[in-house]
């Protein structure tokens, strides 16, 4: 890596790129008014309004004004960051997603920084998914056709970074342009095994100038397979948000009193995660190449019920045609994974609790799918079950929420059936690796 | 729900619902979104009716601080513009809403102030002896159904129409030293720079102009404004000279 940015500046930057609307619109990072300005000037902009910003008010990906002011003042404090210019600002259309992105450039190292801000849209989540069956996605396309509009000749270092779905693009770039010399993705998410073996070659050879950062308990970056070598950093979960807070971009700064900011390394990747990133991974693969895209979908729309906080609408997931059978598999895969795996599961309790997931309903399904002879009262009684149920002393909550979706029941079947069938053994978990190319 | 073609695409650019969006059987959230895209579409048609606008899409507010969607709309094959629509409450002693009501602003007239705006500021500066290159303005505010056409450059610039100016001034840095006795000696140069900036910044303030501005010096006239720059500063200005 021959980038003169350190990586605490790089940390900073992508924080940065998602301070919207700060104490009125000249908070807006991503803004044209921003253009030709150096990210000192807009730090002390911002600053200079500093009253109007609300401490405990939420500002975008989970961080409020407090935190916000403290990644301000310690980036303010960095005379290298401060001198870097806010060269362009990009906005993808509606259509295409809305992501945004910027063109940094530092004048010490005559050094170009392509950073892109992480998942924008619905739209977004909806590419997101269709990275599991899909080369390239439209979005990590269109990433790369902005990243190629620009002139980049004169620059003597080129690197490009992002922070989820921003990383993803970030590394989408680097392996399909040659140009690019540094790569930080910070907690993005990997690929599936279809683009790692169509660009195995492609990868060898640049995976060297890839590197993610992420916190030791991050959840997005175990998505699919990460390319490149990876640190992991501890992780400060403030605890406002819970375990959510690991994929905030600010989670892995530490301040001291002075507004210092401070990263540490960690020894490696949260056990808990590493687990997770298994099961996952070993899901993915026990599902036939063409029912990917149905799963796909099912996950993008459970993702946007618990985004939009509509229980309602993760519930009707299950029992939608569209998506019960991939849901199903799904759910009959974790209850499988969780008889071998039990601590596994409760960690999955913990990060679809803390991303406003109802996990009531885990809860129910692991519940009845362990008691045959529920199972065969549903299809027959489903009120007996409830009565049944309520005798055995489950939650009220669980049995309110029974009641209210009944069609659940159905799906409950399907998923005991399944638990039949399912062996999680079968499918590895772990990340695919292209081996490095001979030096 | 009958949609029509254009309010399909744009609501499909947002969200995740596409199926139902094609059948009309929107849920609560797209429902709001598509009742303030028509709002917005009246508000164009009745501030600017010799126009034929076009809401082309939709940034939402969901997930950032804005309290407000903003809505891109634009001429057939002309620039895009902005319009917000900000619900105004106004709140009893408990804290109970008592009255509510949405306003809707775009910057139309603002974008089509822009250039007579820079052609004003820059023929001030280099009236008064600066080597200016070019002059940038931009506005962070929108403005209402109160502002029509007659909107002046004077407004604009003094403020009588708050439209949060900010300009951007590019210098040439060569011109410039003449009066720069020893650019070797960098916080001598860097002093001086500054002192320029804030004559520069008396002379908008003399004529009462208010907003930020931003100066750039640059090394030659035809230098790039990111990698051929000397110096930047940015100084707000409220049209008062200081002492």
């Amino acid at each position: 890596m021959n980038t003169g940015l350190s990586i605490e500046e790089i940390v900073f930057i992508n924080n940065l790129l998602y301070l919207d609307n700060l104490g009125g619109p000249k908070g807006t990072f991503l803004s044209e008014v921003n253009e030709t300005k150096t990210i000192g000037d807009y730090i002390d902009s911002v600053l200079d309004n500093a009253s109007e910003i609300d401490d405990s008010n939420e500002y975008f990906a989970g961080m409020t004004g407090f935190e916000c002011k403290q990644i301000l003042k310690a980036a303010g404090k960095n005379q290298h960051l401060r001198d870097i210019i806010i060269e362009s600002v990009h906005f993808e259309s509606t259509s295409a997603g809305g992501g945004k992105s910027a063109l940094l450039y530092d004048p010490e190292g005559n050094e170009a920084i392509v950073a892109f801000r992480g998942t924008e849209s619905d739209a977004e989540w909806v590419d997101n998914v269709e990275g599991l069956y899909m080369i390239p996605t439209a979005f990590q396309q269109n990433a790369l056709n902005w990243y190629q509009s620009l002139d980049l000749t004169d620059c003597d270092v080129i690197t490009v970074t992002g922070h989820s779905k921003g990383g993803n693009k970030a590394v989408y770039i680097t392996l399909m342009d040659n140009t690019v010399d540094n790569c930080i993705s910070f907690d993005g998410q990997g690929f599936s095994d279809e683009f790692i073996d169509k660009y195995a070659d492609i990868i060898r050879r640049r995976q060297d100038r890839i590197h993610t950062i992420c916190a030791e308990s991050d959840y997005v970056n175990l998505l699919l397979n990460e390319v490149g070598t990876k640190q992991f950093y501890l992780g400060t979960n403030y605890g406002r948000l819970g375990f959510g807070e690991n994929h905030c971009p600010n989670a892995i700064l530490f301040f001291d009193e002075y507004d210092d900011a401070f990263l540490w390394k960690a020894q490696g990747q949260d056990p808990k995660m590493a687990d997770l990133d298994k099961m996952f991974n070993s899901f993915i693969r026990s599902i036939p190449a063409q029912e990917k895209e149905d799963v796909a979908k099912m996950v993008g729309n459970i993702i946007i019920g618990a985004i939009r906080n509509n229980q309602d609408a993760i519930f009707s997931t299950f029992s939608d045609k569209r998506y019960s059978e991939s849901a199903s598999d799904l759910l009959a895969f974790i209850l499988r994974y969780k008889m071998k795996y039990p601590k596994m599961v409760e960690s999955l309790k913990e990060i679809l609790s803390q991303n406003n997931i109802d996990t009531d309903v885990v809860g129910v399904v692991d519940f009845i799918t362990n008691h045959s002879f529920l199972v065969k009262l549903i299809g027959l009684f489903p009120w007996l079950t409830i009565l049944v149920l309520r005798l055995k002393g489950v939650d009220k909550n669980v049995l309110t929420l029974l009641k209210r979706h009944k069609e659940l029941f159905k799906f409950l079947v399907k998923v005991a059936d399944k638990m039949n069938i399912v062996n999680p053994d079968i499918t590895s978990g772990a990340d695919k690796k292209i081996e490095m190319k001979a030096s | 729900m009958t949609l029509t073609d254009n309010e399909k695409s744009v609501l499909k650019g947002i969200s995740f619902n596409s199926d139902s969006i094609e059948t009309g059987a929107l849920d609560d959230q797209d429902s709001a979104i598509l009742t303030e895209m028509r709002a917005v579409g009246h508000y164009l048609k009745n501030k600017y009716p010799t126009h034929n606008f076009i809401i082309s899409g939709c940034e939402p507010k969901t997930g950032t601080l804005r309290d407000y969607n903003e809505w891109y709309f634009s001429e057939e094959d002309g620039p895009s513009y902005i319009a917000i629509a900000i619900e105004n409450s106004s709140l009893s002693e408990s804290g109970v809403v008592t009255s509510s009501r949405t306003v809707i602003k775009d910057n139309y007239y603002g974008e089509i102030v822009r250039s007579k705006i820079q052609e004003s500021v820059l023929e001030l500066v280099k009236s008064a002896g600066f080597p200016v290159i070019d002059v940038r303005a931009d506005f962070s505010e929108f403005l209402g159904m109160e502002y029509k056409d007659s909107i002046t450059v004077t407004d604009v610039l003094t403020g009588v129409v708050p439209a949060g100016n900010d300009f951007k001034v590019f210098l040439d840095g060569s011109q410039l030293t003449r009066i720069i006795p020893d650019r070797s000696d960098k916080v001598l140069a860097k002093s001086l720079y500054s002192e320029r900036i804030t004559r520069l910044c008396d002379v908008l303030k003399a004529k009462d102009i208010v907003g930020d501005v931003y100066v750039v010096i640059l090394k030659r006239a035809d230098a790039d404004p990111i990698r051929g720059r000397l110096y930047s500063e940015n100084v707000s200005i409220d049209g008062r000279i200081t002492a």
